[in-house]
């Protein structure tokens, strides 16, 4: 009897989705708006249930070609179900998408989690390993069929509304161009250009379904002309002579341009602003990137006057303790805000450029803080540096009776620490211009990328890897297209240029703040942007040329000199790259300067 | 209760019959009339020391990984328990539902008439779970809540299904069946999700759920609520609690003992991002990490009175926004409309002369008539001597204000007999008041995660086949606690 009532409730729970659909139906107007989402719902639970119904098949399978042909197969239902699971359950898609890396999260100091990755790549890289390790292989293939399966029952997208279809249309555009094109997610097949194809499919088919929203018949037309285009363009080529250059520049882009046309002609209106503005039709451009997602400041961060205060604030060495070294002592405008040396004076690290900066989530070579705020607090508080407690600091800005003015202009505020932080901190976020040569290309303001530059481009975005790590559009750790996480990872830099008796160098990034064995020698991905006017290289400013580094990465890391560390993240394989594809790759880096 | 649960005498007798001829001292079955004799059960002797004014607590240790249950030899009580609640059947005997949180695990552990442990299994595997670890438990029952039983779970962390866990208390163990979502609770990093007692509101059923995201940039975890009509878990909707006086931006502008305007706005995302974002964008109060939630019993208007614990974070980007230390807060809900309300911090951590000052990382709360119980789970930085300790339980006078320590983890005792190391600090949590359940006033259940109590035994196969973790858990009876 009771268990009835216990089964009434879950069924209500579930019969539920179906109710708020029958309703719909009633009012002509609602059907064609509903309809779309039920053809939604069932395109996406049917892709969902055919990826695990081939994952089983494959486990079943005694045939390891037939299993090589099942994974291929599942993993193509799994890229069309991607645009609107990552969406729909973005935990779930990362779980599932993961990369095999033993997975180390860092809660707190009590609160260690070590976890074994699982998920398509590690299938993958189990797969087609010269020799199967068959029960690793079955285990990770129900343990992903089951997290599908999972989804499958408890995933709704009953609470759908126009505006998140078109999210999830856009991500997939965006995540196409800056991971899926790059084998980001497809180590060892390299299988990107068409599993990215799949997903434009997938995404055409998801707009078709709500063809009826269209008040503009040409603009469905031009949109599904597009993205033939895009499919065309990813089906023709290979992995290696992909042109991941024009394909950014012209389909990923014209794709935004539509599919801003599409919100307009949708009467979407959306409830907020993500990671990238709405509106931005460009990857490349000072408009891409909405600056108050990565900071609590509210109203505009990046006002003028307080952008002119936090300048200020900046240079002002009255702000230490022995009144000698302000914030630019190390980053020193004219040398692109770092100080040229390999370590700077009193740290134990190569001081970074401050140029998009702010357009991360983490914040030190070991990440160890959230914000620029927080970035601030450490610097003031280190005994080598300022050396001055958050009050002293707010002392010494009092001490300046100008300081006081100013504060209260800009703020309505009496001076405090906090005010202090902000000011700082929006300086910093204010110093993203988007106007080197490469953005100017890709902004379609010039066309002045010699043909190296371009083949350059592709290579770090294709064959070499670069942006695996350093996402494209800054280049930097801040995993597109969620935004959420800026990664450590483990190359293994030596401590000096010596490449026969090559050693690891000695600071244990990451570990000296949780002590995670599995954690040393990991350091946050910087941005190469501006990285021609930024040497020296890497934590400690061993390498001192783009060649250097180039080399040191071609050879696999840490690896490749011979240094073996168990949690390498880079993969340890050659590279491969010709003499003319180091240079092209050095040529293209080259065009990441802004003027400043 | 009693008289609800026919169907689950049932089960529990078919499955009785399994265990007869086990060979063990203690499989003695009960007379029929016997009665609640509260005892130690467990091999694992109990480590909580009582402080003072407290002397005269009786405390047993019934259950830990390390024993072996008579009518079910093979189950493994797993690797850090945590939330659970706890059925009387009308046989008299009694049904524990427990998250095993570190093998992604829920289990049913069923008690005999004298309140000893018989018997375990696994109501939800890794499996069923996807991998997901279930934190905080509360159990809904047709007396308490209006409707039920029905167990909800926190999914947190693991598999990464974010969301509040339903489950169906009787579920079969031998059933393969996938775990059940309440999608309408929306996705966060789950801690908890608490339905306040059937008098609150007389035809609404409204839940709390815990978020509790760790974030190093700006406190991200928000004090959640879903209304629904009585016993919908489906179709109400969800809001977010905002502090709306006006220059409290951060939970740090709270002060301890003040009283603060609050507003449960309505959400309309569902999934975690966006629920992120739409928070952030409606000016929705981020506290750094929201654990357990629980609310005053005795009354309709009790029921109104919340406790959440917010764990904290030390970051120095969360200076002054987000307690390093833990706090513990109070919201009042209005009679006539939960979505207004007030907030109150009435115990704060980071004052650091404060009645709270030897907070380190409160985590777990529950709720009586006139007592919050609060319990530690210390985040591993004891910046002062008030804070350098094991893991506290403390009382709280809610009518005075008092705040008590109870008991400690006995650690050093503990690492002296072979359980554990005093280096790896304990959790006390998933503490319920079971006085009217088991008939002895001032009786309590409360669980201990050993950490660094390890043996690769400590893992039941059948709650995970491949379980990272293997360190031990501890259950226990508490009697003498003031309600």
């Amino acid at each position: 009897m009771i268990k009835n009532l216990i089964n009434n409730t879950l069924k209500a729970i579930i019969i539920y989705s179906l109710l708020v659909f029958t309703v719909g139906c009633q009012n002509k107007e609602k059907y064609d708006d509903v309809s779309g989402f039920i053809k939604l719902e069932t395109y996406f639970k049917n892709q969902l249930t055919k990826t695990s119904e081939v994952l089983d098949s494959l486990n079943s399978s005694n045939s390891l070609n037939e299993k090589k042909r099942l994974y291929k197969k599942a993993r193509m239902h799994f890229k069309k179900v991607e645009p609107i699971l990552a969406y729909i359950d973005s935990d779930s898609y990362f779980y599932l998408n993961q990369p095999n890396l033993l997975k180390v999260e860092e809660e707190d100091f009590t609160d260690i989690k070590i976890k074994e990755p699982t998920g398509f790549q590690v299938i993958e890289e189990t797969l087609f390993e010269e020799t199967v390790d068959v029960e690793k292989l079955k285990k990770n293939v129900a343990l992903t069929s089951n997290r599908i399966k999972f989804i499958h029952k408890n995933q709704h997208l009953k609470f759908l509304k126009k505006h998140h279809v078109l999210w999830i249309v856009r991500d997939a555009i965006n995540r196409v161009a800056l991971t899926g094109i790059t084998g980001f997610d497809s180590p060892v097949l390299e299988n990107s250009l068409v599993e990215s194809a799949t997903v434009y499919n997938s995404v055409k088919e998801i707009i078709s379904f709500f063809e009826n929203e269209f008040q503009d018949e040409k603009l469905f037309f031009q949109w599904n002309k597009q993205l033939d285009s895009n499919i065309n363009a990813l089906s023709k080529s290979t992995f290696q002579k992909f042109d991941r250059y024009t394909f950014i520049k012209e389909n990923t882009h014209q794709s935004l341009i539509l599919w801003n046309e599409i919100v307009k002609n949708w009467q979407v209106e959306f409830p907020f602003e993500k990671a990238i503005y709405n509106n931005a039709t460009n990857l490349f451009t000072d408009k891409t990137f909405n600056i108050n997602y990565f900071t609590d400041q509210k109203g505009n961060p990046i006002e003028a006057d307080k952008v002119a205060l936090g300048k200020k604030l900046f240079n002002d060495t009255s702000l230490s303790n022995d009144k000698t070294m302000s914030c630019a002592t190390c980053h020193k405008q004219e040398l692109y805000f770092t100080d040229g040396l390999a370590k700077s004076p009193g740290t134990t690290r190569n001081s970074p450029t401050l140029f998009y900066a702010a357009l991360q989530k983490g914040f030190f070579h070991d990440k160890r803080t959230g914000s620029l705020e927080g970035q601030v607090v450490d610097v003031v508080n280190n005994p080598n540096e300022f050396h001055l407690s958050l009050n002293d600091l707010e002392k010494r800005v009092l001490e300046n009776s100008t300081y006081q003015e100013t504060f209260e202009k800009v703020y309505a505020e009496p001076i405090n620490n906090q005010l202090i932080r902000n000011a700082i901190a929006s300086y910093i976020m204010s110093l993203t211009p988007f106007n080197s040569k490469f953005d100017k290309n890709m902004q379609g303001k010039e066309n002045s990328l010699t043909q190296s530059e371009k083949n350059g481009f592709n290579l770090f975005m294709g064959k070499a890897k670069c942006a695996t790590c350093h996402f494209a559009p800054l280049f930097n750790g801040l995993v597109p297209t969620v935004f959420k996480e800026s990664e450590l990872e483990l190359i293994g830099v030596p401590n000096s240029k010596d490449t026969i008796n090559a050693i690891v160098s000695k600071d244990l990034g990451r570990y000296g703040i949780y002590k995670t064995e599995q954690k040393k020698h990991f350091f946050k991905t910087p941005t190469i942007r501006n990285i021609e006017k930024t040497a020296p290289y890497m934590h400690n400013g061993v390498y001192t040329t783009l060649e250097e580094i180039v080399d040191f990465y071609n050879k696999g890391g840490a690896a490749g000199l011979g240094i073996e560390l168990e949690f390498q993240t880079l993969p340890p394989d050659k590279l491969n790259l010709t003499n003319q594809e180091k240079k092209d790759l050095v040529a293209f880096m080259k065009t990441l300067t802004d003027k400043i | 209760m009693k008289t609800n649960f026919k169907a689950l005498l049932l089960i529990a007798s078919s499955f009785a019959i399994i265990s007869c001829n086990q060979d063990d001292d203690n499989a003695t079955t009960p007379a029929a009339d016997a009665k609640v004799t509260l005892a130690n059960h467990s091999a694992t002797a109990p480590f909580l020391l009582k402080k003072s004014g407290f002397e005269n607590l009786e405390i047993y240790s019934l259950l830990s990984s390390g024993d072996q249950l008579s009518e079910s030899p093979e189950f493994v009580y797993g690797s850090m328990a945590d939330g659970m609640g706890l059925m009387k059947n009308a046989d008299g005997t009694f049904t524990l539902i427990n998250n095993i949180e570190a093998d992604y695990s829920v289990a049913r552990i069923s008690f005999d008439k004298t309140f000893k442990p018989v018997k375990g299994e696994y109501i939800l595997n890794a499996l069923a779970t996807a991998s997901t670890a279930q934190c905080s438990g509360s159990l809904i029952t047709p007396e308490e809540h209006g409707f039920g039983p029905l167990y909800l779970s926190g999914g947190e962390w693991g598999g990464a299904s974010k969301g509040v866990f339903a489950t169906d208390p009787f579920r079969s163990a031998e059933n393969a069946e996938l775990a059940t979502l309440l999608p309408a609770l929306g996705q966060w990093s789950t801690e908890n999700a608490v339905v306040i007692g059937k008098d609150a509101y007389p035809t609404k059923t409204v839940a709390f759920i815990g978020d509790d995201t760790s974030d190093d940039t700006t406190p991200s975890g928000q004090l959640a609520m879903y209304v629904g009509n009585r016993g919908d878990l489906a179709s109400g909707s969800l809001y977010g609690l905002k502090v709306n006086t006006a220059g409290i931006n951060f939970e740090m502008d709270m002060q301890e003992g003040v009283t603060y305007q609050a507003e449960f706005v309505e959400y309309q995302e569902r999934t975690l991002d966006e629920l992120e974002l739409e928070s952030r964008n409606k000016g929705i109060m981020g506290f750094s990490r929201v654990e357990d939630i629980d609310y005053r019993k005795g009354s309709g208007s009790n029921n109104r009175e919340i406790y959440f614990a917010v764990t904290g974070r030390k970051k120095t980007a969360l200076t002054g926004k987000g307690s390093f230390y833990g706090r513990i807060y109070k919201v009042v809900l209005n009679q006539n409309d939960p979505t207004q309300a007030t907030i109150t911090c009435v115990l704060d951590g980071d004052k650091l002369n404060g009645i709270a000052k030897q907070f380190h990382s409160p985590d777990n709360v529950v709720v009586t008539k006139n007592y919050v119980y609060i319990m530690e789970d210390p985040n591993g930085y004891p910046d002062t001597a008030d804070k350098t300790h094991f893991s506290y339980l403390y009382q709280y006078n809610i009518t005075t204000g008092a705040l008590k320590v109870v008991l400690e983890c006995d650690q050093n005792a503990a690492q002296t007999a072979g359980i554990g190391t005093a280096s790896n600090l304990w959790e006390l949590t998933g503490m319920i008041d079971v006085s009217d359940i088991i008939g002895v006033e001032g009786s309590f259940l409360i669980c201990t995660q050993n950490h660094g109590w390890s043996n690769v035994n400590f893992t039941d196969p059948k709650a995970n086949p491949n379980s990272a973790s293997d360190e031990g858990s501890q259950l226990y009876l508490i009697k003498g606690l003031e309600r």
